[in-house]
Order: structure tokens, then sequence, then C-alpha cells
């Protein structure tokens, strides 16, 4: 199947149920979308992923020798091999679902990109990463909690920016609104009619102070209040997504759910734990991989058009040493791949320059030759319609654009 | 108002001017806030020095504890608390060998891995914070249990339960140096670490990383890439015992997996080609008695016991103990107590949810059955605070901003409400209160709940509420005393008040 022939074949049916009622959409791919409109989807892989597991650099000549028993077979016909991308790199095949969207230009993928910093600590790299810098210091804020803030898209809702998880990414914190949103089901005081409202309004009381807490209390209350206006409850699944019965994956279909019940949600964060690999890394990325990508097929099938105005940004902390350890695993390493998902974005290809396995960086990683930085500013530029840089990631002075979106 | 206005608002409310204006703010005006620069405090009417000690140290406020320390006083309890096994917790075990037996089995009965055993250990750990007098040792238990974190799954699982039992309690309050090595020889740890694949033919970095960065060291404690690879060297051999072995599960040295030749550790040569498990040995060695370790300890037992941000000084001066003593726990919280630091610091630090659940039980008086912490799990599960279930080797976070959003403080409410109805169900809680009226039954609760007091403008608040289910100023019927004592214990479990430690 030509690339052509996939793309005409996606739209047409991807958008079967959707068609009639939206407007036509034409945007340029050099556009400056309207940003109160448009969502970024952050999705942070924990613990370091493999980036060439994912994407593997089988042109390389020296990818089959120092990858040993973890390389991946080149692209040919049998089922678990690579799935060619370019020539150069082949798509894992536990990435399939993930094939026709490249195909269709709408997934773009970065390599050898990520953190200039030479740490090896999940715990470091993260915190500066999402923090936006590449060293130690004294700011407290994450490079999206900044970027809501400086957007000014005169978006009051305490949903502008959205956590799902416990606790609220070190990217999201920032002087703007924004709420960890665990789960939509059920979401508020669990008692019901008027107790329900009694301790509501008894609490909007007892969390009145301007103090830490007290203004958490507001956010919380803010927050249910928003919700219950909400049309949340008339979401559904559409253009037959089917989402992974995974935490991912209802994490995704919520995110979706939010964006269709247009609640004005800027930004949202994922996480998904679980990529620190020492050990059989080949039998848990089987796993690990078709999850991510049945979760991001089904949200942008399930979405459809509305990809016009989202974009899905994939990363991880660092990627991991080229050569496997004793155990089948790969211990910490450097530089990985990123993904970068959204409808007309100048997808189906590879960016980023290939440093060559034969120039090792470190103990043996994968140099860096894209700062995630770069690909972040263009699409804050590009598909959100932000020019603060200086604010969103300080002390980067931005390189030119590599033409992703 | 704009964000840099807002900002300047709430810095300065938090000294003066809180109370005055913020009664009469809405809840939708928190648009545009900012909660980075807000400082962590709680801005309520000040408790008993008594009541923020035992906040501090313990798994909960309760009558008997404070009044132990009246008796007693202060610095008597303190050493007391230091010294557990001074104190009587006969009763509490009894109850765990009958509720938990799986605690006590050696290796080769926990091998056969029975899957009700694991959570034993969960449920065990919460009755444990809730119900034993030795409640600083619990908080040790607890705070080591992050560091030396290992996350129950499979075989660790299991495993887990003799860490727990050998390595964890015999040295919480013992010689870090000792507890490191138990730590190091602990086939759970060995386990979750990968240290069991590290081996001369093929390392595995993992364990001597976080070794280095989380046990010891601390990330910023000096050492480079080179040194986790060469520790991982030290290091290969030291694994668990396999099926072939009488001693299956348990720590094995197996020289033929170490690898040759000399290492060299933060500049120091190691080398023992007779008896190399002597070169992991000596990694210990300078790791326990390492100043950057000391520091590292110190910071992490002062962002426990006093503030998110404890002062240089007071960690230095920590620290200083640790160097001095060797290490010896007991005299690093003797020195953190005594700190006027430490005394001035109340209403600093947030109950995370474990904290939150067993002073709920402690609060309520639920007194110890087989289910009730499985009951309760479910909510320690949204809250994201299981015990032994963090995944990430460093342990659940300490600070604030890990465990309040919006999101959270609704679990909390609703952790609250699951709390009270619990108790309810067990014992009709009114009748432990004499009041027989609103403000009576209000003022009686806050005593047994709070032990401190409310602000009168909460206080009407809360009586206005009790309205909503009995008539004011006049003697209650059983069944509205009831619902209201029901209702008011939720609101006040739920108030900011008792989200502090």
């Amino acid at each position: 199947m030509t690339k052509m022939t996939r793309r005409t074949f996606l739209s047409t049916t991807a958008s079967a149920g959707l068609i009639s009622s939206l407007p036509q959409v034409a945007i340029a791919n050099t556009n400056i979308l309207n940003n109160i409109n448009h969502t970024l989807v952050c999705i942070f892989l924990r613990g370091g992923a493999d980036g060439l597991h994912m994407v593997a650099p089988y042109g390389d000549r020296y990818y089959a020798n120092k990858r040993g028993n973890l390389a991946l077979n080149p692209p040919s016909q049998s089922n678990d091999s690579l799935i060619d991308l370019d020539g150069f790199f082949g798509l894992n095949p536990l990435l399939t679902p993930l094939d026709s969207i490249f195909q269709t230009n709408d997934l773009a993928i970065v390599h050898a990109t990520g953190l200039n910093n030479d740490s090896h600590s999940h715990f470091d790299a993260q915190a500066l990463m999402e923090a936006g810098v590449t060293q130690k210091n004294k700011i407290n804020t994450g490079w999206l909690g900044r970027y809501l803030n400086s957007n000014q898209s005169q978006n009051s809702s305490v949903f502008k920016g959205v956590s799902k998880s416990s606790r609220l990414q070190t990217a999201l914190k920032g002087e703007s609104q924004v709420s960890v949103l665990n789960d939509t089901d059920n979401y508020g005081i669990k008692l019901s009619g008027k107790n329900k409202n009694r301790f509501e309004t008894t609490f909007a009381s007892l969390y009145s102070s301007s103090s830490w807490l007290g203004l958490q209390g507001q956010l919380a209350l803010d927050s249910i209040k928003q919700l219950k206006t909400s049309n949340l409850n008339q979401y559904s699944v559409e253009n037959n997504a089917i989402y992974p019965q995974s935490s991912f994956g209802k994490d995704m279909m919520q995110i979706a759910q939010l964006i269709k019940s247009e609640i004005p949600m800027e930004a949202a964060c994922v996480d998904i734990n679980g990529w620190d690999m020492h050990t059989n890394l080949s039998s848990r990325m089987k796993i690990a991989l078709p999850d991510l990508a049945k979760g991001l097929a089904a949200f942008y099938q399930d979405l459809g058009e509305k990809m016009q105005k989202v974009t899905v940004v994939v990363m991880t902390e660092f990627g991991r040493r080229i050569q496997p350890n004793g155990s089948g695993g790969l211990d910490h390493g450097h530089g990985s791949a990123l993904f970068v998902l959204g409808k007309n974005i100048n997808g189906g290809r590879v960016y980023g320059d290939w440093p060559g396995l034969d120039q090792l960086y470190g103990p043996g990683d994968l140099a860096i030759s894209t700062d995630y930085r770069t690909v972040l500013s263009e699409i804050l530029v590009k598909r959100m319609g932000n020019a603060a840089l200086e604010t969103v990631f300080p002390k980067f002075s931005i390189p030119d654009f590599l033409g992703i979106c | 108002m704009s964000a840099l206005s807002r900002r300047e608002f709430g810095v300065a409310t938090l000294t003066t001017l809180a109370l005055l204006f913020s009664r009469t703010s809405s809840a939708s005006s928190s648009s545009t806030i900012s909660f980075t620069t807000l400082s962590i405090v709680a801005n309520l009417d000040p408790a008993s020095d008594e009541f923020n000690l035992l906040n501090r140290i313990s798994f909960g406020v309760t009558d008997q504890e404070l009044n132990t320390i009246r008796a007693t006083g202060t610095s008597a309890y303190i050493e007391q608390q230091l010294d557990p096994l001074s104190i009587d917790d006969s009763q509490l075990d009894a109850t765990l060998s009958e509720y938990f037996p799986a605690l006590a089995l050696p290796i080769s009965k926990l091998l056969k891995r029975d899957k009700k055993i694991p959570s034993q250990l969960r449920y065990a750990t919460a009755f444990r914070a809730a119900y034993s007098r030795r409640q600083l040792n619990e908080v040790m238990v607890d705070f080591w249990s992050n560091h030396f974190n290992i996350y129950q799954q499979g075989l660790t699982g299991f495993l887990k339960i003799i860490d727990d039992r050998e390595v964890i309690r015999p040295h919480a309050m013992g010689y870090f140096k000792d507890l490191l090595f138990a730590s190091a020889h602990s086939p759970a740890m060995l386990l979750y670490l990968d240290n069991h694949k590290n081996t001369k033919q093929g390392g595995n970095e993992n364990y001597a990383r976080e070794l280095l960065e989380l046990h010891t060291l601390g990330v910023d404690g000096g050492y480079t890439q080179e040194d986790v690879i060469q520790v991982a060297y030290c290091l290969t051999g030291w694994t668990v015992a396999g099926k072939k072995s009488t001693h299956q599960g348990e720590f094995v040295f197996n020289s033929r997996r170490h690898k040759k030749g000399v290492k060299t550790v933060l500049g120091e040569a190691i080398h023992f080609p007779d008896d190399p498990i002597k070169e992991g040995e000596r990694v210990l060695e300078i790791l326990a008695n390492h100043p950057a370790t000391a520091r590292f300890i110190s910071k992490k037992l002062c962002r426990r016991f006093v503030s998110d941000t404890p002062s240089n000084t007071l960690i230095e001066h920590i620290a200083s103990v640790f160097i001095q003593t060797g290490g010896y726990i007991p005299d690093l919280l003797r020195a953190i107590f005594n700190s006027s630091e430490f005394r001035q610091s109340a209403d600093q630090k947030i109950r995370r949810p474990f904290e939150l659940m067993s002073s709920f039980i402690r609060s309520l008086q639920i007194s110890p059955y087989k289910n009730l912490i499985q009951k309760m799990n479910g909510m320690l599960t949204i809250l994201d605070q299981v015990p032994f279930r963090r995944l990430s080797p460093d342990g659940y976070p300490d600070k604030a901003e890990d465990w309040i959003n919006s999101n959270a403080l609704i679990n909390r409410w609703n952790f609250a409400i699951t709390a009270v109805n619990l108790k309810f169900k067990q014992k009709n809680m009114s009748r432990l209160i004499s009041a027989n009226t609103i403000e009576g039954i209000v003022d009686e609760l806050v005593d047994r709940l709070l032990f401190r007091p409310l602000s009168n403008v909460d206080r009407e608040t809360i009586i206005a509420f009790a309205q909503n289910y009995a008539p004011q100023n006049k003697t209650l019927k059983a069944k509205q005393k009831r619902n209201v004592t029901l209702r008011i214990s939720t609101l006040l479990l739920a108030s900011p008040y008792y989200q502090w430690r």
C-alpha cells in the first residue's frame, strides 16, 4: 500500500461518523493555530525508555553487532521483523498500530534526542527535563506550567492544565491553573443529595483561607463545580477506536473525554511507569510497547479530525546503554527517541542527525544530536501559537527548528 | 486581578491579613494563584507543645499518649521512645501473631508462595502504625522502609517479609552502618535492584547506582558514572541462593561470578583476591563512613521531622552528630528533637495518606480486627501510598506538594467519610460523647479529635452545618445525636486542621 492510499483510507474511515457535523478543516502546515483551542498532551515514559528498541537504526552497520541479542531483525516479510520507516530506521513491530499513522504523516519521530546533561539518575534527569533546563538551579516551576502562564489565553478554567496522575508532575508546576485529575469517573465527594451540598458548602468555608492548603481546597471545590457543569457524560468513543484495558488506555480515553467535553484544557500530562529495564528488556517490551502504541492509536482514531488541534508528545528522561548488560537488559544511557503525533504535522519522517553507533557517548550511550527543547519549542510556536520561549525554556537559545510542524 | 498582584497578595496574607480578608473570598476565586511562592505552613491557632511533638514523632495523637507525656515530661518521653524495647508492646505482638502468622514464617515456608502472604505484611505494617506503643520506632521503620525501598511483586513480595523482619526492624533504631550492611545482604533488595544478575560475564549497574544515589551518598555526593561501574564490579557475585541450594532464598556470595582485578571506588583501590566478598564489604564501609552520606541521611531525617525545607545549619549539625556517633540513629533523632528549629516547626509537615489512615484509626479509637486495614486499603490505593507498593526505588516522597492537590484533597475528604462510617459500624461513637447539644458535641469532638482549638469562624461554620441535622439549643434525641456526631466527626477529620503532622 502506498502512502497516498493509506492516507486516503484512514481519513475516510477515521472520520466516518463525524464528517457531516464538522466544519471544513483546511489548515496549512505552517499556520499558527489559535492557542486557546489547542491541547498539548505530554506523555512521559518514566524510567528511561530505550529508544533503539522502539525505533531501530537497522541501517547503521554497527547496529546488529553492538546490540547483540537485543538486535531486531531488519525489515522482511516475517512478522517479527522491523517495519521499515525510511530505509535506515525501522519501527519495532510491537508498535505496529503507529505505523499507519506514520504513513499518514501524522506521526513524526525524533531520534538521538533528549536532555543535554550527563546525569544517569532518573530523578535528576526527570526533574531537569520537566523544569526545562539542563543544569540544577533554583527554578521550582515546570516548562508546561510556565507555558500555560505565559500564553495569556484568558482561560480561567482550573483545567487549563491537567495532570492525569495522583500527583502534579514537575512539568506542570507554575503559577497557572492546573489540576490533578486522576480519574474523571465519580469525581467528587462521595455523598449524595443534600448531604453532598452541605459538605461542599462547609468545606468552601473551612478551606477559604489564602494559605497554601486553603487555596488547594478552593481549587478542589472549583474543579468539582466545573466538571459538574461540563458535558462529560455525553462522551462516547468514536471511529471504532479501541483503547487498551490498561491504566494508560484509561488515561488517554479520559483525556479524549475532556477534549470532547470542550473543557478548555490546554495541556495534559500522562505518566507511564516501568521503563527502567535493567533485565529481560525484550520480554518486558512485549507488554510495554503494544500498550503504548494501542493507547496512542486509539486516542488518534477516537479524536479523528479533532487531532488538528491536539498535539501529543511522548518523551523519556534518557535512553539506555547501547550494548546489553549480562541480564538481557540495558543500564542507564543518554539519547533516546521522541514521538510527536497530530494531524497536519510534517510526520512520516524520522528527524534528527544520527550520531552513529561507532561513536558512543559516555559509558556507551547514544549521543544527543537534538536537544528535546528544540522539538518542544517548535510545537509551542507553530502548533500552540506561543512565542514566549525565553520564559518557557530560560537560557536556551533556540536553534533552527526541525520542520516537524 | 493579575497573576503578579495575586502572588504578592498570597505572600502578604500569610503573615497578618490572612483571616480578615480570606473569610470573605469565595471558593471560585482561585484562578491564577501561585502555589509555588506560598509557604507550606498551617496558619492555625497554635496547639500545645506536647501535641506538636507527638504529632511529629507518632502516627497520630491520642489522649493516652498526651497524658503519658504530661506525666513523664517531654525529655523522658522522648528517651523512652528512642529505646523502643523498653516499651512493652506484648498486646500488639499477640494480635499480630494471631492475625498475620506469615510474618514469622521461615524462608522455606515463604517460598511456597501462598498468594495470600505478601499482603499480610502490608496489613501488619498498618496495624503496627495504628496500635504499637513504640510509635517512634514505627515511624523510623516507615522511614527506612522507604529509604531502602523494595517493591512487593512476585518473589520480592515474599522476601520483603524477611527484609522487614531481619533488616529494617532490628536496625531501625541502631547504627546506620549495620542497617546498610543488612540491606546489602537482603535477598529482596538484591532481587529488586537486579544485583543477582550482576556478574563478571555481564554487569548490572542497577543496585550499585541506587546504593550510591539513594541509600548513601546522594546524587550530589561526589561520585561519577565510573564509580557506579566500579561499585557494580565490587558487588558481582552478591546474589540469592537458587532452587538447587539448601539455602534457597538466602543471601549467598558466589565467588565464581565475581569479577577479578583491582577496582577503584571514590579514589580508593579495592582488591581482595583471596577473599573477594571483602571488596563489596569495603565499599559499604567507605559509603557508611562518608561525610556525604552523613549529610544525605541527615537531610532526609530533617525533612521527615522538621520541614520540607530544613535549614543547612540544622542539616550540618545533624551530619556532625552522625560523624561523631558513627551514625547512631537515636543520637541523630535526639539532636533533631533538641534543636530550636524543630521546636519552632509546628504545622509545617503534611500528613501523608498512610499517616492519615493511622491517625484516623488512633483518633477515632477504632478497635483492631483482622479486615480493618483491608477495608481502608482501597482508599490508600487511590491516595497512592500502599506500603511496599512504590515501584520506583526512591520510596514514597515526603514533601507536601507530592501529597496535596485538588484531586488528592477530594480523596482525603472521602477517606474521612469512609473512616467515620467504619467507626460507626463498629460502635455508635455518640455514646462516647457526654454533651447533648450541638455546641457541646462540637466542642467535645474538637477536643477528642483535633486537640487544638477551632477558630471562632470555623466553630460557627460547623455549628451552622450541624443545624441541618438537629435543632440548636435543645437537648438532642439519641438518633439526632448520632447523626450530628457522625457528620461533625467527618468534617473535622476532613478539615485543614487534621491534615498536618
